[in-house]
């Protein structure tokens, strides 16, 4: 599957994390901490799986760190650092 | 959905059938229902009388509380209607009341009713029991319910929840049109089925009162086991790591008893829920995913974490986690005998090796209960037998507790030390 990396990278992973992932009734934003709102083994498991599926995008083991997945924003980063966009 | 109305019905949901066929071979055994006690550890700030108020109007909007199962016809889906009158127990007792003892008591399913709470008085404040029938709760939906019940003791003339009940999922046509989302699971079912899965309680079903140790650590004691867990987890993995510290006890049980073959099954339940969201108090809202080692693959603790972190990820890519869900959707029609078959038939007869869950961090949000500050809170459910164990852990303001759950007859007290024996070195490397 190619990878399809859209400008609105950190925005489109957000509204991914509210609609499947993470329930909260404050606004949450790219710099929102994600562990804080509640994600978990599981919700990172699912995160990774759907952006795969909808980026093209395979996150690798040794990535999948608590700085790399702390906030939309350093999750994007991790996104476009693997799918090799500046 | 409001409940509080005079004529009401609340069809069970997917999840809820599974634990009543659960709940139904328990009670055949002679086990006591499937139930649970959820515990408080609070400061003497505390006020007994605030509990009562709360509770009886926590109790007042929730009919089902004292709802009754039936079904319309043997194929029907079962539903909660209306029951008997009453409200939830609250019950104080005297000074120097046994807690272990009366949590035990309490663990044996032999109260009426869903829901009820008892009060201690302890030297350092009071404990609260608070327990709970599976068929309506969940470990979340317990802490919902005590965060309901803390609001309304916090705000006396704020109206309560009611709210609290869903209907589940889609109706059985659209469902068929989902068959192919099912196959994860069967694919994984009838991989499992055959698997000669062992437990430490072992066939046949036998009663046998519950029993439960609890192992308690402190803010140092689980910053220093985070720490220690982080190259296996990176920080982030539990699921897999209390699992396979889980099955690592297990085992050693079990080649202590001289069984070198055999696989380890556990199913972990799966919140559905999204995570931080509130959702309905009452209806089971997980699925769970089906891992399995044999004894000769539970090996050192990290080769035994990369192998059920394997498994995890190949079930999430699958979606085994959804497929479980609407099959259990589609059972819901099952008539009791049938599906006590299909859970016979799960794991080679045992249901499972052994029963684990890892809750998260318990009541988060929440800092006092009636006036008493929390110092401390965790679940205790009560296991089948087969398997007859279950380790479960929990996790409040940074104080992880684990409580070893056991039908009398399955863990002898050297059993149960070398358990804690392997738990404590693989959390914190004691030995």
């Amino acid at each position: 599957m190619d990878n399809v990396i859209p400008a609105d990278l950190e925005e489109q992973l957000l509204s991914l994390i509210r609609e499947k992932l993470i329930e909260t009734g404050e606004t949450m934003t790219v710099e929102t901490d994600l562990f804080a709102s509640g994600l978990d083994s599981m919700g990172i498991m699912q995160l990774m799986i759907l952006i795969e599926e909808r980026f093209g995008v395979r996150i690798a083991e040794a990535e999948v760190t608590h700085q790399n997945f702390a906030t939309a924003g350093d999750l994007s980063s991790l996104v476009r650092r693997t799918a090799g966009v500046a | 959905m409001s409940l509080a109305g005079h004529r009401w019905s609340a069809p069970l949901g997917g999840c809820d059938c599974y634990l009543l066929a659960l709940d139904d071979y328990m009670r055949r055994a002679g086990q006591g229902g499937h139930v649970g006690v959820t515990f408080l550890e609070l400061d003497s700030g505390f006020s007994m009388e605030k509990l009562r108020g709360a509770v009886e109007k926590f109790s007042a909007a929730q009919p089902i509380l004292r709802g009754r199962l039936r079904r319309r016809w043997p194929g029907g889906v079962p539903r909660w209607g209306p029951g008997r009158e009453g409200s939830v127990a609250v019950v104080a007792h005297d000074i120097g009341t046994d807690v272990m003892g009366l949590a035990t008591k309490l663990l044996q399913g032999e109260w009426t009713g869903r829901l009820r709470f008892d009060v201690l008085s302890v030297e350092e404040g009071v404990i609260v029991l608070m327990s709970w029938n599976h068929l309506l709760f969940d470990a979340r939906g317990v802490e919902l319910a005590l965060a309901e019940v803390a609001r309304l003791a916090k705000h006396p003339s704020a109206a309560p929840e009611r709210d609290s009940w869903v209907l589940p999922f889609g109706g059985v046509k659209k469902s068929f049109a989902r068959w192919g989302q099912v196959r994860p699971f069967l694919d994984r079912y009838w991989a499992l089925r055959d698997s000669r899965v062992v437990s430490l309680g072992g066939l046949p079903a036998r009663a046998g009162r519950v029993n439960f140790d609890l192992w308690h650590f402190d803010r140092d004691q689980t910053e220093a086991m985070r720490q220690r867990a982080a190259p296996f987890t990176a920080g982030i993995f539990a699921l897999p790591y209390f699992l396979a510290v889980t099955m690592r006890a297990h085992a050693a049980v079990l080649r202590e008893r001289g069984v070198a073959e055999g696989a380890l099954e556990c199913a972990i339940a799966v919140q559905g829920r999204k995570r931080g969201g509130r959702g309905p108090i009452f209806q089971n809202q997980v699925s769970q995913l089906f891992f399995s080692l044999s004894l000769a693959e539970v090996k050192l603790l990290d080769e035994t974490v990369g192998a059920l972190q394997r498994q995890f990820s190949s079930m999430t890519r699958a979606k085994c986690d959804a497929a479980f869900v609407l099959m259990i959707d589609w059972m819901r029609r099952l008539p009791a005998p049938l599906y006590r078959r299909f859970l016979r038939r799960e794991a080679s007869g045992q249901i499972a090796s052994f029963y684990h869950a890892h809750t998260g961090n318990f009541l988060p949000d929440l800092e006092d209960f009636c006036g008493g500050r929390i110092r401390n809170g965790w679940h205790v459910p009560s296991v089948s037998q087969p398997p007859g164990t279950g380790l479960f852990f929990s996790e409040y303001n940074g104080m992880l507790t684990a409580s070893l759950v056991w039908r009398e007859g399955v863990l002898t007290a050297e059993e149960r030390a070398l358990m804690r024996v392997v738990v404590r070195n693989d959390l914190l490397g004691e030995m």
